[in-house]
């Protein structure tokens, strides 16, 4: 299994249109929704902010990955969204975030897609992957160096 | 084996993201300075890279970076520093430094 596994081509947002932290958040959860992966938007929202709300999720670099592991979610996935003049996401180093992957987690998810959502964590403080990632310029391109995370740990 | 110099400790309270970037974090600053690091994580999956009773003996010094409870009794009469997760993502390099530099405190509750 791969990251890309968990990942679907219409809860990826190359141009994010969100300005703030509350709409970013907003944004990403609704291509979730959308696409059905969780059932109450409203309520998988409330969870990830109550883990904001434990200390932000801007984890400094230009990067936040706001996550909730909840009973709202249907399927483990993850939602990615890149934003060129970056948000205020009151993060760890105070730059904006720029690359956002938010993690909706399943209450029972299984050890294997928490495995791979580790390496996902450990990858992203690779600079070079960063780089990378912040500089895609399509979907496939991204899907591409997605797939270089693997189980390498 | 080679033995690890410090050792660490991370877990969050979702256990899917920070826990694992600390950790990483952690390692990557020890490698700068050429030094091993080994860090147990404390995550969803359960408790990874365990940390052996006679690594913790040998070591100078533990980082435990947790915003949950982590099992501290095995470090008792080491020099140590307890910080919030976050703290291990943002100054790693600092930890690892002040660890070599023997400026933690002795662990003794």
């Amino acid at each position: 299994m791969k990251i890309t596994d968990l990942i679907d081509i219409n809860c990826i947002q190359l141009e994010l249109s969100s300005t703030t932290k509350s709409e970013v958040i907003d944004e990403l959860a609704s291509m979730l929704a959308a696409e059905n992966y969780v059932t109450e938007k409203v309520g998988f929202i409330n969870s990830i902010m109550e883990r904001e709300n434990h200390s932000t999720t801007g984890i400094g670099s230009g990067i936040a990955i706001p996550h909730a592991k909840c009973d709202y979610v249907i399927k483990t996935t993850i939602a990615f969204g890149l934003s060129k003049e970056g948000i205020e996401f009151e993060s760890l180093d105070d730059e904006k975030a720029h690359l956002f992957f938010m993690i909706a987690a399943k209450s029972d998810a299984e050890d294997e897609h928490l495995k791979i959502l580790s390496y996902l964590a450990r990858k992203l403080i690779d600079d070079d992957f960063r780089e990378k990632v912040l500089n895609v310029s399509d979907k496939t391109k991204l899907f591409k160096l997605l797939e270089e995370i693997g189980g390498d740990e | 084996m080679a033995k690890f110099e410090i050792l660490g400790v991370t877990a969050c309270p979702t256990g899917i993201a920070h826990t694992y970037m600390a950790a990483e974090k952690l390692k990557k600053a020890g490698k700068k300075v050429g030094i091993k690091v080994k860090v147990e994580t404390n995550g969803s999956i359960g408790v990874e890279n365990k940390l052996k009773d006679s690594e913790i003996a040998e070591a100078k010094a533990i980082i435990v970076a947790a915003d949950t409870k982590v099992d501290m009794a095995r470090f008792k009469g080491k020099q140590l520093i307890e910080v919030p997760v976050s703290k291990a993502i943002k100054s790693a390099d600092e930890l690892i430094e002040q660890a070599l530099n023997g400026e933690f405190k002795v662990y003794n509750k």
